[in-house]
């Protein structure tokens, strides 16, 4: 999926650095206020986030306490979602297992990001034979779907979630390394870094005052949207069975066992995948809203005249 | 326009090795014993050694592992990707098949994805910043969000057990396809509408389509015949990629509705070790990706002059 | 408009491709409004994993059974070795079995079974198997005796043909037929037509030499999950499912479907290793061994883990396989206080986490699960991991999806205890402890002996088995070697005897279940009205 290069700054002298970072931070905090979908995404993965950081201080229960006289007990006051097929209480899994989903979603989803940026960055601006082989692995990388590339490097390095997470990694960092590229491509053209250059200043200092802002805002909203991306795939390969071991209450692997129960305990299926939902969802309206802010031509955006 | 085809597809030609040598060490260098996978499933118990060296020679499985991978690639060049592990029948027709049933739930499911984006998209567009225009966008959003394993229960336990409406599961009449081009096609829908909206609005307000509605042109006739035609490039590469991802056969919906599909055989053939079925799979996924890409590439050039030029320099 | 048209364009060339490859004839489409009469049964059964080429091809016999083709022997639900093909047997010294043929006979394409046919289609066939199948047949093992009677010399001393014959591996096909395409047999059902891993339908065979089928069709459907099959079932797309899981039973019966269950004919264990080197050395101890057996409530675990789908035999082969001989294994009780004593007497005291410490080394185990793969055992592993924390011992989870992989854990011997699913699928009770377990001879698998092998006492006790004419002495025998296994070696610590579950429509009649799916049998099946 193409992103629309905009919202691209330009910066004649480049000593701007920190403090105007925090600026335009501020710029798109007030900005993102006024969009209420945003807010709604913001409300979502913060409260989610805090949830799974605060779990097991506010868990009602052991989420692998396995009482197998409670099993399949719809939400009551005493198990607010209910319970499993093992008894245990669905709203503490729930809680124990957002702090893995949404860890890894972030961790995984940062990862890939920096990654494809330096990766991006390299083939961009120094071309040549380093640009000739990140490219042409980033081309076989593209060609396999991720999802499938995935569940065969889990199937060599065996299942777990960060043998999982690795995997994912390792593969979707293409598709961003593409993107950033063509962005440097195209900064690399342009008059102001020929009048760095001329000026005297270093490659590196080029990349970093000047090539990499202009860069990073698409790859930002990517990496946020892509961390729901991130959780669909490792709930997914969790669902098919390659991801944590038992007990561990990952939503997908919550959502895989709840499949065979239900007619006894349909509150197995829905819970897990309604928080799969909210926090793909969460992120998504985030993305979403970082994307308006920082699109020039969108009239919410910071250059908005 | 013959050179830029060509150059094209030359270019693919190294992606294809690097791809297959990729698939067979992932495939081959996974931990574990094909042959003796074989021989207990046979048994239903753990396999004799006799057994097992029994299914070492009948799959085709001694020798080291370059001498193995040169004898695949050779083969497989000449259209021969040998015999799967689990039912010891050649790979091709059974992968051929096997997309062919997958073709059957893609091809609707793109084409029912792509009739509910374009006009949702448009409205969404055309409307900015409207009540419906948030809302369509939270739907959009929503339908982005949810996971098709978790659609695809709902809609079965629904469906098809409570209504009866539709088989549960399985290939059969026309009926059984509904579910799942319906769960295939809701992620697709949603994200094909955002980008359509986002791309019209790209074109709304760039300067020829100003110009356009600055002479008076009625609003339907600039969104449908300029801005939507100019957006339409962008659209196709998505429409392109979600297309051959969805003939890399969606694994977790043809799992969850028992449809013999590429994607369902590639899952099961990872749980059995069928090296050959997984080597074949992925190539098949690759050179379907690289021939959408293609097309998408030609369409490009078709609709956008000013494109194919650029790159003949 | 030319956007309009393009749509056109699109949509008339998916519908295009759509129906060229869709809507392929008959698959499935379930019938109604049919009159009562009609005996055409669809049948949801588990993967297709069909063997079509090679000395195993077994089309349509194994592992879903289609009755094309028969063996010499036929085993009872309830593990009794019958006359089916070969109307009787006898032993001849030294080596040597007898078959005497049912006469009058014939194979679906009318050639006629004869000691000819039985040589050429089952011990030659089965004697290019490598080391010639269970029976060990090989190449001048059968001979022709007289058009009825065959004899049959196996290479190596083997008693126990006629209970490994009821296996169908060991069917007798029609000379020149092709097993693995258009398999011929003499069977009460007939081949007709077989898609890969989608439906194979047989019909009657009008000629056949018993009762004849009351069915005049049956089509069976694959359906690799036990989810889809009981969907299957429910929404009315077959009549009959194979392999329902526990939890289901209830609501099976709730809607209105019948839930026939098979004695006992498979088992699920944990085997211990107790040969590991460090850090798999922890179930050398007996105590811990003991305090495992003592510390799980199996009457929990079926009743409620496993919804009363199982049985707390712990016996690992099938009692009815045992037969009389079933009461000489013990088992354990559910005692957790004992459990906790025994840790402590071996110096094993709880830690702050509640898990017992000896020396500084926690007392946590490997828990593999499992042959079969991960998925059948669920949730049992679940279910332990709290049993056992009660008793403080920890129990780590490392699940593998499928065999290859589990037994890559089973060779370098990486974990402690081992969660497998088995059946007996024959009569020779004395197969499975001499494959695993047993040391003496041959046939074992070096890889399960190398971490599970009791000993010499067992050994011992097992080994005349090997040569023991008689079944019955045999099965004392063999029932005795159990106790040293489970009992007092504890190598084995059994956790429930399964049954087959088969869900039916109400109108499924004279469906006999069988505890060894491989030998199911169709004749007496029918339907009646009411769909």
């Amino acid at each position: 999926m193409t992103v629309t290069m905009t919202g691209t700054r330009t910066t004649p002298e480049g000593g701007e650095g920190l403090p105007s970072e925090l600026g335009r931070m501020s710029h798109i905090w007030a900005v993102l206020r006024r969009d209420r979908t945003a807010m709604l995404g913001v409300v979502l993965v913060v409260g989610l986030a805090s949830a799974a950081l605060l779990a097991p201080l506010i868990a009602p229960h052991d989420p692998n306490g396995v009482d197998v006289a409670k099993k399949y007990r719809a939400p009551s006051g005493e198990f607010l979602l209910g319970t499993d097929n093992l008894g245990r209480d669905i709203l503490s899994r729930l809680l124990i297992g957002a702090r893995l989903s949404i860890g890894t979603a972030v961790v995984a989803g940062l990862l890939i990001g920096v990654i494809g940026l330096v990766m991006g960055m390299a083939a961009g601006w120094f071309r040549g034979a380093v640009d000739a082989v990140i490219s042409r692995v980033v081309d076989v990388l593209l060609a396999f779907p991720l999802f499938l590339l995935a569940l065969g490097i889990t199937g060599l390095i065996g299942p777990g979630l960060r043998n999982l997470t690795i995997a994912l990694i390792s593969v979707a960092w293409a598709g961003y390394a593409r993107i950033v590229r063509s962005a440097v491509l195209a900064e690399r053209g342009k008059l102001y870094v020929e009048a760095a250059r001329a000026a005297g200043a270093s490659e590196l200092r080029i990349l970093r005052k000047h090539v990499l802002p202009n860069v990073v805002a698409p790859v930002m909203v990517l990496t946020t949207v892509d961390m729901g991306v991130v959780l669909l795939a490792v709930s997914g390969l969790s669902f098919l069975g390659l991801g944590v071991k038992p007990p561990t209450p990952e939503w997908g692997a919550m959502l895989a066992e709840g499949r065979n129960y239900l007619d006894q305990a349909p509150q197995m299926t829905v819970f897990p995948g309604a928080a799969i939902f909210l926090m793909v969802l969460g992120f998504n309206l985030l993305g979403d809203g970082l994307r308006d802010a920082l699109d020039p031509r969108s009239s919410r955006s910071l250059q908005s005249h | 326009m013959r050179n830029y085809v060509l150059r094209r597809l030359l270019l693919f030609v190294p992606t294809l090795i690097g791809m297959s040598i990729l698939t067979f060490g992932v495939s081959n260098l996974t931990p574990g014993d094909p042959a003796f996978a074989f021989a207990s499933r046979l048994a239903n118990r753990p396999a004799t050694a006799d057994e097992v060296a029994e299914a070492r020679k009948d799959l085709g499985l001694e020798g080291g592992l370059v001498p193995r991978y040169f004898r695949w690639a050779g083969r497989a060049a000449q259209g021969d990707l040998g015999i799967s592990f689990s039912t010891r029948l050649p790979v091709r027709p059974e992968l051929v098949q096997r997309a062919r049933y997958t073709l059957q739930l893609a091809i609707p499911a793109a084409v029912l994805s792509v009739l509910i984006a374009i006009p949702v998209g448009v409205i969404s567009a055309v409307r900015r910043g409207r009540f419906s225009d948030q809302v369509l966008r939270i739907v959009t959003l929503a339908g982005a969000s949810v996971p098709s394993f978790w659609l695809a229960l709902m809609l079965i336990v629904v469906v098809a057990v409570k209504l009866s409406w539709v088989p549960s599961a399985g290939r059969g009449g026309a009926v059984s396809y509904i579910l799942p081009v319906l769960t295939l096609s809701a992620a697709p829908a949603a994200v094909l509408a955002r980008f359509t909206r986002s791309a019209l609005l790209e074109t709304m307000t760039s300067d020829y389509v100003v110009t356009a509605r600055a002479k008076g042109a009625r609003e339907a006739v600039v969104v449908g015949r300029h801005a939507l035609r100019n957006a339409l490039v962008p659209l196709v590469t998505a429409i392109g990629t979600s297309f051959a991802a969805l003939i890399g056969g969606a694994a977790v919906v043809e799992t969850v509705f028992v449809w013999p599909g590429v994607g369902r055989l590639l899952v099961e053939a990872i749980g059995q070790r069928d090296y050959p079925v997984i080597a074949g799979v992925v190539l098949y996924s690759g050179a379907v990706f690289a021939v959408m890409s293609l097309v998408v590439d030609l369409l490009y050039a078709v609709i956008d002059p000013r494109i194919r030029l650029a790159d003949e320099q | 408009m030319s956007y309009f048209r393009k749509i056109g364009v699109v949509v008339v060339f998916s519908l295009l491709a759509t129906a060229c490859g869709g809507g392929d004839g008959d698959g499935g489409t379930p019938e109604s409004g049919q009159p009562a009469v009609n005996q055409e049964l669809r049948v949801g059964a588990g993967e297709d994993q069909y063997v079509r080429e090679g000395t195993s091809a077994n089309l349509g016999v194994q592992p879903v059974n289609a009755n094309i083709a028969e063996t010499l022997t036929y085993l009872s639900p309830t593990y009794e070795v019958r006359p089916l093909l070969a109307e009787r047997w006898e032993f001849r010294a030294p080596n040597t079995w007898r078959f005497f043929l049912r006469p009058n006979v014939k194979f679906h394409d009318g050639q006629p079974l004869n000691a000819q046919a039985v040589k050429t289609t089952l011990f030659d066939r089965v004697a290019q198997q490598r080391g010639g199948g269970t029976i060990k047949a090989g190449p001048n093992s059968a001979v022709v005796v007289d058009d009825l009677t065959i004899d049959f010399t196996p290479t190596a001393p083997n008693y126990r043909v006629p209970e490994q014959v009821v296996h169908p591996s060991n069917v007798v096909y029609a000379p020149g037929s092709d097993a693995g395409n258009r398999p011929v047999g003499t069977g009460p059902f007939r081949f007709v037509e077989y898609q890969p891993k989608e439906r194979l339908v047989v019909e009657r065979n009008p000629d056949y030499w018993g009762t004849k089928a009351k069915l005049s069709r049956i089509t069976f459907r694959f359906f690799p999950e036990a989810n889809a099959r009981r969907l299957a079932l429910e929404a009315g797309d077959v009549d009959v499912a194979f392999g329902i899981s526990g939890p289901d039973v209830k609501g099976l019966r709730s809607r209105g479907f019948e839930v026939a269950t098979s004695p006992v004919g498979s088992y699920q264990a944990m085997y211990a290793n107790i040969r590991g080197g460090p850090p798999h050395d922890l179930l050398q101890d007996p105590a811990i061994r003991l305090a495992i057996n003592l510390g799980i409530d199996r009457k929990q675990l079926v009743e409620g883990v496993l919804e009363g789908q199982a049985t707390a035999d712990q016996t690992m082969i099938p009692p009815d396989a045992l037969g009389r001989y079933k009461s000489k294994i013990n088992g354990f009780p559910f005692d957790q206080a004992r459990a906790r004593t025994t840790l402590d007497n071996a110096g094993w005291r709880p830690g702050p986490d509640g898990i017992r410490e000896k020396n500084g080394r926690k007392l946590t185990l490997q828990l593999i699960s499992g042959f079969g793969g991960a998925e059948v055992h669920k949730p049992v592993p679940a279910y332990l991991q709290s049993q056992l924390r009660n008793i403080g011992i920890g129990i780590d989870i490392v699940e593998r999806p499928d065999s290859a992989s589990y037994q890559s854990l089973i060779d370098s011997g990486s974990g402690d205890l081992f969660l497998e699913r088995g059946s007996q699928n024959d009569a020779n009770v004395g197969f499975l402890p001499t494959l695993l377990f047993y040391t003496g001879g041959s046939g074992a698998s070096a890889q399960y002996t190398k971490l599970f092998a009791p000993g010499p006492r067992f050994d011992q006790i097992l080994a005349p088995a090997v040569t023991e004419p008689d079944a019955d002495k045999t099965q004392s025998i063999v029932a005795d070697a159990m106790h040293q296994l489970i009992d007092v070696d504890m190598v084995v610590i059994p956790l429930a005897g399964l049954f087959q579950i088969y869900g039916l429509k109400k109108n499924v009649q004279g469906f006999t279940p069988h505890p060894s799916l491989i030998s199911l049998r169709w004749d007496n099946v029918s339907l009646g009205s009411n769909r």
